[in-house]
């Protein structure tokens, strides 16, 4: 019996032990086809990208020269959007000291499509309202032209909005790869993935606490959670996380690995946009890159790994410190630090670069770029390939715009007559656009006086009456007829047109029965300017504004002359340039380049220009509309310190609906549009609502201004003539003036108001002239 | 000759010197001067016949204004980048240039030739005409950007 119950037990022993192999070959082999599984979605996630990375745009990059004018305030702050740091000492890399009558700088890196260059220190005098001389401080060279990097000004964010620097790990510092080590997992380069000491050492401490105190997570692991898997805390995800790091860990090699961590890892806000990465943390909490980064700093962002906001710099100090010394500490107790370098690390304190949050800059011309690049990229390549996008964005002459626009409407809202301010929704509007006149760079565009408030873009979308501001393109018309020192009849005059009567009326009382042309454009005359418009031919008026490339179809009615249709102002800008460019029209530009992240351009945009007027018709309506602002409706500017050559046309629409001021130097052409979205009246003109806008721009961005002005060129000729007749001067002709023509249609006969008729005498004076001025 | 015919004769003569002397009177009035912003001054009188003095030397160039001085700084290194066949970099750096001056003539012959090479000849032509604007009182540059409109024009066919 007993022997019977013995054979029983041994059968059952036999058969529980087969069951249990077999049920522990087939768990072997369930992990295996999961692991197998895991191990091709890691493979498949790491061998494609890794990262969304946002595009980066750029501003221009910003030249400095000796002599240059400088506006102090728009400099610092230009250094400090660039990340320049103010120090006290002799500065480092990305900082700079300010004393008297010199700014030292030590430059970052500069790197832009056509360029790279390594940063170096700097000295620049400055003198009261210019730069005085800039000095390579490592030779003692004085430089002619210096070159401060593109400024960041924008980001084009997937869903995610994370914001993130790559880095390899050949770029990340030694001491920072410990400290994290020594953070995290100081046994990282020993273990298979899952450190078995770390994980019994994590559940002691934990017992012992009587809670979590200790995570025994390896940077695999914590890769593996990061990466693939969603936070929440269970067993089955905590099985999936250590099944993963083993995987991961037995494909990949350590340094591959780790590298993939330090580009992951969360490290604090932005606002709405996390940092990710020490490349952009780095960056974001010390102002420089990763490989510049000293051993504190370093302890500093590895401390930052566990709870990142918690120790912020920025929302904590003491505890930032106190973190980061814990790294440091841990750090010499694996042997990474000696004891000495240890004592002289705990003393120094942690000093981040100053929060920057991410603003958007200049948000109408975000948008207008936006547009540009909508042609060419989806917005997903946009928001994850890391393009780096440079524009022809000046980001002080963009200050000054939104700046002048804003002070000048709240200005305006404050003086009597004009409508009280309304509901936000109707609140008085601007428009500024800046260009560079020669290669239709767009410097500036401000759309509204609020992006968040209105996104509806002013600048490049609105259609509004131009009124006087279209003047010169009729006077343009009748130089083929006509000269600067014409006759126009300022008479009143009805016209009739599809039988209607209209008599237009000028706006300033001028009462003159007879103007030069060149004083009916000073004073915008609205009858002289109607009758050279009639006397010129209004097809042809059509004809050579239509070559201006003006989107709206313009018709050859009398209204045309005073600008009684709609344009949209960045085209009215456009048109002007052509005159300031010596006749060539540019293309607006406001893509430079975009490359792509190994640093290869993929698009360029270079200016464009087309001959639309011969270089002497454009010096004949320079020299006109110099006279607007030196003695017609633009004079006010000599007494607002615009004391260097300009030109420019003033413009007032009916019911004072549109205030314009279009007004350019050789360097700079800006258009400034104040008005109501709904067309209501604003009781102010141009001279009174846009001007003084434009004027403190100019004032405020001293350094575009050379004081030159437009050389006469072959095609031009200047007389003595009589300010009277429009001809040539006579001795007796009380007052002669100097005017600039055309030379196929400059004067020939004298002037026949004064001195006697002797025939013989004109006849030989006739000849004597024509020898003269041969 | 009869008494009449010398009449006439002596009439049409007295007639025609009265009108010479008119002519010659009216001749040496005092010009009625038209104004010219170059008035010549009275010729002087006539010098000595002396050994001449060398001509003065033309007065310096006016010294460049920054602006002009560093957009030859720039358009020197455009001049480089088209050296190192750079033809995009070079008009990047040449656009600058032309911002801070637009009358440098270099600056739009080198604009031009880097569209040249870029084969986009239009362009190159714009800017070999404005070339030749700013180099007109230049004879040595404007041979070359003759040459350059002729490389321009074969190129363009």
């Amino acid at each position: 019996m007993a022997k019977k119950a013995t054979s029983f037990r041994r059968r059952l022993i036999k058969r529980l032990t087969v069951l249990l192999l077999a049920l522990t070959a087939a768990a072997i082999a369930g992990v295996a086809v999961y692991a197998h599984h895991l191990a091709v979605k890691i493979d498949g996630r790491f061998s494609s990208r890794r990262w969304q990375i946002p595009s980066t745009i750029y501003s221009d990059s910003t030249l400095l020269f000796p002599g240059q004018g400088r506006n102090h305030d728009l400099f610092l702050a230009k250094l400090e959007a660039l990340g320049y740091r103010r120090v006290n000492q002799s500065p480092a890399l990305g900082e700079y000291r300010l004393r008297p009558g010199r700014l030292e700088i030590f430059l970052h890196d500069l790197k832009t499509p056509s360029q790279t260059r390594s940063g170096f220190p700097v000295q620049i005098t400055l003198d009261p309202n210019r730069i005085g001389t800039i000095t390579d401080q490592r030779s003692g060279r004085a430089l002619q032209l210096l070159e401060l990097e593109p400024e960041k000004i924008g980001l084009f964010f997937g869903a995610a909005r994370e914001q993130r620097k790559l880095v390899a790990i050949a770029q990340v510092p030694r001491p920072l790869i410990q400290a994290v080590l020594a953070a995290e997992d100081n046994r990282f380069y020993h273990h298979h993935g899952v450190d078995p000491r770390g994980l019994l050492r994590a559940l002691w401490t934990n017992l012992r606490a009587g809670g979590i105190r200790q995570g025994g997570s390896t940077i695999t692991q914590q890769l593996s959670k990061n990466y693939f898997l969603t936070p929440e805390r269970t067993l089955s995800r905590k099985l999936r996380e250590l099944l993963m790091a083993l995987v991961i860990d037995a494909r990949y090699a350590k340094d591959e690995i780790l590298e993939i961590y330090l580009n992951e890892i969360y490290l604090g806000q932005k606002g709405s946009v996390s940092i990710n990465g020490i490349g952009e943390a780095a960056d974001f909490y010390f102002g420089k890159p990763v490989e510049a980064l000293s051993l504190t700093e370093g302890a500093a962002l590895a401390g930052l790994i566990k709870a990142p906001n918690l120790h912020s710099p920025y929302q904590d100090p003491d505890r930032c410190r106190n973190r980061r010394d814990s790294v440091l500490k841990a750090m010499a107790k694996n042997g990474w630090l000696t004891e000495e370098q240890l004592h002289a690390a705990l003393e120094k304190p942690v000093t981040p670069a100053g929060f920057r949050t991410y603003h958007r800059k200049a948000p109408y011309f975000m948008d207008y770029l936006s547009e540009q690049l909508g042609a060419l990229y989806s917005p997903e390549a946009l928001a994850s390939m890391g393009m780096s996008i440079y524009t022809t964005l000046d980001t002080q002459i963009q200050s000054a715009a939104e700046t002048a626009l804003l002070q000048g409407l709240a200005r305006l809202e404050k003086t009597p007559g004009l409508r009280a301010q309304r509901s936000p929704a109707n609140r008085l509007q601007g428009a500024v656009i800046v260009m560079q006149p020669k290669t239709g760079h767009i410097l500036a565009m401000v759309g509204g006086r609020d992006y968040a408030e209105s996104q509806f873009n002013r600048a490049s979308q609105a259609r509004r009456q131009p009124g006087s501001t279209f003047k010169p393109f009729v006077f343009l018309a009748g130089l083929e007829r006509f000269t600067p020192a014409s006759r126009l009849s300022n008479r009143p005059q009805v016209y009739e047109i599809d039988g209607q009567r209209w008599e237009p009326q000028n706006f300033e009382r001028e009462t003159a029965p007879e103007l030069s042309l060149r004083q009916a454009l000073a004073h915008s005359a609205n009858r002289a300017t109607v009758y050279l418009a009639m006397q010129t031919g209004l097809d042809a008026v059509v004809a050579t504004a239509e070559h201006f490339q003006f989107s709206t179809r313009l018709r050859p009615l009398p209204a045309i002359a005073l600008g009684a249709f709609e344009v949209i102002p960045l085209e009215l800008a456009r048109a002007y340039c052509t005159f300031a460019a010596g006749g060539l029209e540019p293309y607006p530009l406001s893509l430079k380049a975009v490359v792509n992240e190994a640093g290869e351009v993929l698009e360029r945009r270079h200016m464009n220009i087309e001959r639309v007027i011969s270089p002497a018709a454009a010096f004949i309506m320079n020299s006109l509309l110099a006279s607007v602002v030196t003695e017609g409706t633009a004079a006010s500017l000599a007494q607002r310190g615009i004391r260097f050559p300009a030109a420019g046309k003033t413009g007032t629409t009916n019911n004072s609906r549109d205030a314009w001021f279009v007004g350019y130097t050789p360097d700079l052409l800006a258009l400034v549009w104040v008005g109501f979205d709904d067309g209501a009246g604003m009781h102010a003109s141009g001279a009174s609502a846009a001007l003084p806008i434009w004027a403190e721009l100019l004032k405020a961005v001293p350094q575009t201004v050379s004081g030159t002005w437009f050389s006469p060129p072959p095609g031009v000729v200047q007389r003595m003539v009589c300010s009277q007749s429009g001809q040539l001067a006579l001795k007796a002709c009380p007052s002669p003036m100097a005017e600039y023509f055309m030379e196929n249609n400059a004067p020939a006969a004298p002037c026949p108001l004064h001195g006697r008729r002797n025939p013989f005498r004109e006849f030989f004076d006739d000849v004597q002239n024509r020898l003269h001025h041969k | 000759m009869t008494s009449r015919t010398a009449f006439i004769t002596n009439s049409l003569r007295c007639a025609l010197a009265a009108l010479m002397a008119a002519l010659l009177l009216a001749a040496c009035q005092k010009p009625m001067v038209v104004y010219t912003p170059t008035d010549r001054p009275a010729a002087p009188p006539r010098p000595e016949i002396r050994v001449p003095e060398p001509p003065p030397p033309p007065p310096p160039p006016p010294p460049p204004t920054p602006h002009q001085a560093a957009a030859r700084q720039l358009t020197e290194e455009g001049r480089k980048l088209l050296g190192a066949d750079r033809a995009d970099d070079a008009i990047t750096v040449l656009e600058r240039a032309l911002s801070l001056d637009a009358e440098n003539g270099r600056n739009y012959y080198f604009l031009g030739e880097a569209w040249l090479r870029k084969q986009n000849f239009e362009q190159a032509r714009e800017f070999n005409r404005l070339a030749e604007l700013y180099f007109r009182d230049n004879p040595e540059w404007l041979r070359s950007v003759a040459r350059q409109r002729g490389r321009i024009d074969a190129g363009g066919k």
